[in-house]
């Protein structure tokens, strides 16, 4: 029991890092907190489910975040999101109920009801102890920590990942240096909208279902995670990810799973807050 | 003029029941989420603290009412005093655990806050009811000595109209005391405000109290209206989850404009006509183009 809780907190820990990381990049080169990255997140399960009789599993666990991730470029680019005032953060917000009742009605016309079973790409049970750990998630966990690492290379090593550092840092002597900020600012959210996307289509078969508003829930912790990992940093995200995984995940072992989500949401809101004290003017 | 339409428009009101009760019934909604738009303007409007999560003091407000009634067998007036107290203690105690964080920081934390009150309602269902809620019936209004039956149409009418009319009155000589321009120079200019001496962290735990106790008598009020409660009135965006969605406060204030007096009255009643006017070809119209008006109208608050 123990053994699967401690699975079950680094599988969701790359999953919940995946999903922080998307909205504190966003945070850090826009300057807003994004509502409809669950929004994002259910679109990509939803396409997950769609492709996969044309494209297999893992051919649309590619095309479902590449699709999201144009869409988030567009809409950014639309909507003219890093205009960085209170509205931006009211436009996300419409976005979120735009997306989510898009896919509501697509959903009601094409199945007849609000949600709907997604089988497993593959069945590999794992014996643990006298009991079975679905092998998928393992799976998930591996692809989602690969993509974790190509973006560390790529946030630290790479002229793009320079880019996005400048902008977040010093949005004027970015663009006097030559750094497109507002294509990277666009691109920034795309790439944001499409780690939802990702992550969206790799909790699918460990959700068994997509609905419209699967993705409440998951904004809630997710941008929980990025305020607590202070916004716009990449390894603060990473790590408060990971300890509120391992906490919501042991302590459910103890109770139920509503109450250990509601401990664990609760300890790391002290953080977020304690982290926020003294910035009462700004 | 403007207070001639003011007297015929409260006449109106309170003659409604008598000259067409079909229709109370509709503006009994109207007047309670009015009320929690009226609350929510407090928070962000005049304080400029923006809340996702109005809708728990509202939900505290409606169990301290029906708490009260099953566990302790409590009047009308009990009822609506344990809610307004819960909904108090509540607000007290978020508040001052969270107006210090800025900004983003602020708007997280009370959806958090909404999350986990939700959370902890599912779990705790022996108290709660959980998802399927408790039912109760409502006590007699005892008034000058008349018992009237809790459940009687005009009873719930008058309340309703009486508890908006009892909140309008408190914000409007809020907003015209000296505690009302404190509210609004910690909106325009907090560094400003502390420099000419005003406690910024206890006006900003005012104002959310005050908006707290104000949804809380607004869920007191519809829990003793609908003789129900349910742990989904915790959830956060819970106002678009259901089948009808119910005016959300935030889409209310800011459609009737934040910061005046009687706007987030208008913004509920604008968001109730719309959802009449979709629900009657195409229900699920409605959330979309609410989303695609505030995008189009591109608030500037």
């Amino acid at each position: 029991m123990l053994l699967l809780a401690l699975l079950n907190g680094l599988v969701w820990g790359c999953l919940w890092a995946l999903l922080a990381l998307g909205l504190a990049l966003i945070y850090g080169t826009l300057g807003i907190l994004n509502l409809s990255h669950g929004a994002f997140y259910m679109v990509g399960a939803l396409l997950g489910w769609l492709l996969t009789p044309a494209l297999g599993f893992w051919g649309a666990l590619v095309v479902a975040p590449g699709l999201v991730g144009l869409a988030g470029l567009a809409l950014a680019r639309l909507t003219r999101l890093e205009r960085n005032t209170t509205a931006a953060l009211l436009m996300t917000f419409a976005l979120m109920l735009i997306i989510q009742q898009i896919a509501a009605i697509a959903l009601q016309a094409a199945t007849g009801e609000l949600r709907h079973p997604i089988a497993s790409p593959v069945r590999w049970p794992i014996p643990v102890g006298d009991r079975f750990y679905d092998g998928y998630r393992l799976i998930a966990a591996a692809i989602a920590s690969a993509v974790l690492m190509g973006l560390g290379v790529l946030w630290g090593l790479t002229r793009w990942g320079c880019c996005v550092r400048a902008v977040r840092d010093n949005r004027d002597l970015a663009s006097i240096v030559g750094v497109p900020v507002l294509w990277v600012q666009w691109g920034t959210f795309g790439l944001g909208a499409a780690l939802a996307a990702l992550a969206g289509a790799l909790v699918g078969p460990i959700a068994r279902e997509v609905s419209p508003t699967m993705g409440v829930e998951v904004l809630l912790v997710s941008v929980l995670i990025a305020v607590a990992g202070g916004m716009g940093s990449f390894g603060g995200a990473l790590a408060v990810a990971f300890v509120y995984s391992f906490l919501e995940n042991l302590l459910t072992v103890l109770a139920d799973p509503m109450l250990a989500r509601a401990s664990a949401l609760f300890a790391i809101g002290l953080i977020a807050l304690v982290r926020s004290q003294g910035e009462l003017f700004s | 003029m403007r207070r001639w339409a003011v007297l015929v428009g409260l006449a109106g009101a309170i003659l409604l029941p008598w000259l067409w009760e079909g229709a109370a019934l509709w503006v009994i909604n109207l007047f309670i989420w009015s009320l929690v738009a009226l609350s929510l303007n407090v928070l962000y409007g005049y304080t400029g603290l923006l809340s996702f999560g109005q809708g728990v003091y509202m939900a505290l407000g409606a169990y301290g009412a029906a708490w009260a009634i099953i566990y302790a067998q409590a009047n009308f007036w009990g009822a609506l005093l344990s809610g307004l107290l819960c909904a108090l203690v509540g607000a007290l105690i978020v508040g001052w655990g969270s107006v210090r964080a800025s900004g983003y920081s602020f708007v997280v934390v009370t959806l958090v806050t909404a999350f986990i009150c939700y959370l902890v309602a599912l779990s705790a269902d022996s108290i709660t009811g959980g998802e399927d809620g408790m039912s109760f019936r409502a006590p007699a209004l005892t008034l000058f000595g008349l018992a009237l039956p809790g459940h009687s149409v005009g009873v719930r009418y008058y309340l309703a109209l009486g508890a908006l009319l009892v909140g309008v009155g408190v914000v409007y000589l809020v907003s015209r005391s000296l505690v009302g321009l404190a509210l609004r120079a910690v909106r325009d200019d907090a560094i400003a405000a502390a420099s000419l001496g005003y406690d910024i962290f206890k006006v900003k735990v005012f104002s959310f109290v005050l908006a707290g106790g104000l949804a809380g008598v607004a869920g007191a009020v519809w829990a003793l209206s609908k003789e129900f409660v349910r742990a989904g009135l915790f959830q956060p965006f819970g106002a678009f989850m259901a089948a009808q969605p119910d005016p959300d406060p935030l889409i209310a204030v800011l459609v009737g404009g934040a910061g005046t007096l009687l706007g987030p009255l208008w913004g509920t009643g604008i968001l109730l006509v719309l959802r009449e006017l979709f629900g009657s070809f195409w229900p699920q119209g409605y959330v979309l183009a609410l989303g695609v008006a505030i995008i189009v109208l591109r608030p500037r608050y």
